[in-house]
């Protein structure tokens, strides 16, 4: 198993190398001067040549390719991911300065979404073709087919504009979380409902569910035991994949309702052509989606007993 | 009173061409302590019987006839009463046992549950009588721990034996236990089934193909031909000296017979061949085998064909409710 773990780790690296490589050399080729960025942010519009050029010198930007990547890298090794280059903050606190938020966000998503599309599917499964199953399908791919911009407006003028009962927007509180979890997990619910539905089905056809009722085992073992522990394989997959979507922030979500979480730090950093704060934020995503399918990869060898061995041998 | 009687059984599917018979008028009796063969080839019904046996077939099924166990008809049982009888008093070996076991849970595992389900045994106990079981089929309890894709074909085939007689029931289906296995192995297999089996004093219903084996574990055996018993009787009777040409093809295709194929293609369920359904492929076909459906005639005393060469015209509605009666 610490083998197993060990050789993904492995491999999360390299991904990672990989994704430093793609986004500094999509920023050094992306049109515009980092340099006149610099200088705009720290002496205001009117710009002379000497100044962009004192810029580019003091800040290694005129230094071949290859050797600004390393030099990034180089940083990166010891947890400096840069100063954003408008308002000189340190990049990796601006980070994790937003996570709790995201985190925070993404875990309750998560966590509806699974409480609710668990249930839903197996049930639905269960009782195929009858009304109950034929509702959850419908309500299910209404919740596929609603983008999550709209359902956000919906719900903030349904609970917070007509009824009354929660904040339209902010952070901090348990209240404030309600609406942008409601968002985001019943949109994804809906998609893993789905997901749940067909994956039970398919388990419940398995030759090894007739041989456990052939022992004469009760319904309830052969369902949440050997049907489950079979069906929730491609579910931690999803599951796996939602979080590691969700941990690199929402933005649409976000913006909606001013949730201060990395979604939003990334699209301002866009605007901003906050190069540094880019860069940083895009891999501090791709670390946190590794980690999340990491953690999947280690379930799923927990779960399959199939997977375990073969990797060991 | 017989352990089985299964008294004209017609198992049928409703499916979008209409309903298909996979079982038609089977008549079939087992006595404590008998072992039977069910001989056919493949997609003959076979396996559909013996599911059905232990209602285990989908939910689209629809049963005809009675089966009698211990006097009681089990197609009038609820499903719960049903439940407890099923491993307890019937077990079955269902074939392909890297599809019939659960991939995600240890071998241990399956075996325990059995004994926590129907005993209500705590979790110690359950795991050593699964242990014992293990031990019973020749697999080191220390192997509990471990997974199915772990075993070989053969002892995988063990662990089906294993959780087949965990229970002790009263009758054993085995359904292909010898299927893929190579000579040494199947030999192997076969004679622990036939130890276990007498050494438990359990009935056997072996549904196989692999008429060597049959021979080897039944004193009795019943031919399938496309969801029909064509021919029963004795093994060694039937193997010297078979009635129906279909078990003269059949065992003409053996190797050391010639290894002569039976002509023709197995019929299709969905619309089976007019008369008697062999026709189409038999070598002795008289013109009346296409129009009349011959019925299972008693030659002597537990030997029965259904063959048209072998009806008497006159009073074969007679010979045939006697041959009920008898079977």
């Amino acid at each position: 198993m610490w083998k197993y773990i060990a050789k993904r780790l492995l491999l999360i690296f390299g991904v990672l190398l990989g994704v430093t490589f793609v986004t500094f050399s999509a920023m050094y080729l992306a049109p515009g001067d980092p340099a006149e960025v610099i200088a705009l942010a720290r002496y205001g519009q009117d710009l002379s040549t000497e100044q962009i050029e004192a810029v580019r010198a003091a800040e290694g930007l005129e230094a071949p390719f290859h050797v600004q990547y390393l030099t990034w890298l180089h940083h990166l090794l010891h947890l400096d991911f840069g100063k954003s280059v408008i308002d000189s903050d340190d990049v990796l606190e601006e980070i994790l300065l937003r996570l709790p938020a995201t985190a925070e966000l993404a875990l309750a998503s998560l966590l509806l979404s699974l409480l609710l599309a668990l249930p839903a599917g197996v049930l639905s499964a269960l009782k195929q073709n009858t009304l109950l199953d034929n509702v959850c399908v419908f309500t299910s791919l209404l919740g596929v087919s609603i983008p999550n911009f709209w359902l956000g407006l919906l719900l903030i003028w349904l609970f917070a504009l007509n009824l009354n009962l929660l904040p339209t927007h902010g952070y901090g509180t348990l209240k404030e979380l309600v609406l942008p979890t409601l968002t985001l997990g019943t949109s994804m619910a809906a998609v893993t409902t789905r997901l749940t539905r067909s994956s039970m089905l398919g388990v419940l056809k398995q030759e090894y569910i007739v041989a456990a009722r052939a022992r004469g085992l009760d319904e309830s073992t052969i369902l949440f035991k050997h049907a489950l522990k079979n069906a929730l394989l491609p579910i931690l997959t999803l599951a796996g994949m939602q979080l590691g979507y969700l941990l690199g922030g929402v933005v649409i979500v976000e913006t909606i309702f001013a949730w201060p979480g990395l979604g939003q730090l990334l699209v301002a950093s866009i605007f901003d052509r906050d190069f540094a704060l880019i860069q940083g934020c895009v891999l501090f995503i791709a670390v946190l989606f590794s980690l999340s399918s990491l953690g999947v990869d280690i379930l799923y060898a927990l779960l399959d007993p199939r997977i375990r061995y073969d990797q060991q041998d | 009173m017989s352990l089985l009687s299964v008294e004209n059984l017609t198992v049928s599917f409703k499916t979008r061409k209409g309903p298909v018979k996979a079982n038609e008028g089977i008549y079939l009796k087992l006595e404590q302590g008998e072992t039977l063969a069910l001989i056919g080839e493949t997609g003959c019904g076979k396996t559909t019987f013996g599911k059905a046996l232990l209602r285990l077939l989908s939910k689209n099924v629809k049963f005809e006839g009675r089966i009698f166990f211990r006097g009681q008809d089990l197609l009038s049982f609820p499903e719960k009463k049903m439940r407890r009888l099923r491993g307890k008093e019937i077990g079955i070996m269902l074939q392909n046992p890297s599809l019939a076991l659960n991939p995600v849970f240890s071998i241990g595992e399956q075996l325990s549950e059995i004994y926590r389900c129907h005993e209500g045994c705590e979790k110690k106990e359950a795991e050593k009588k699964a242990g014992k079981m293990l031990e019973l089929v020749e697999i080191a309890p220390s192997r509990m721990a471990e997974y199915p894709h772990q075993f070989s074909g053969g002892m995988l085939q063990r662990v089906m034996v294993a959780l087949g007689l965990a229970l002790h029931p009263a009758l054993l289906i085995a359904d292909e236990p010898t299927k893929g296995l190579d000579p040494q192995t199947k030999e192997q297999i076969a004679r622990l089934i036939f130890k276990l089996v007498s050494k438990e004093t359990s009935a056997l219903l072996l549904i196989t193909h692999d008429l060597e084996v049959a021979k080897q574990l039944t004193e009795r055996a019943a031919v399938m031909y496309a969801g029909e018993i064509v021919e029963s009787g004795k093994t060694k009777e039937l193997f010297s000296n078979p009635k129906h040409p279909y078990t003269q093809a059949l065992l003409a295709a053996l190797p050391e017979n010639g290894l002569r194929a039976v002509p023709g293609q197995s019929p299709s369920f969905v619309s089976p061949p007019s008369g008697c359904r062999f026709h189409p492929r038999c070598a002795f076909r008289k013109k009346s085998c296409s129009q009349i459906r011959p019925k299972m005639l008693e030659l002597e005393t537990g030997r029965k064909v259904r063959c048209l060469l072998y009806e008497n015209y006159e009073n074969f509605e007679k010979t045939e409710e006697k041959a009920n009666a008898a079977t």
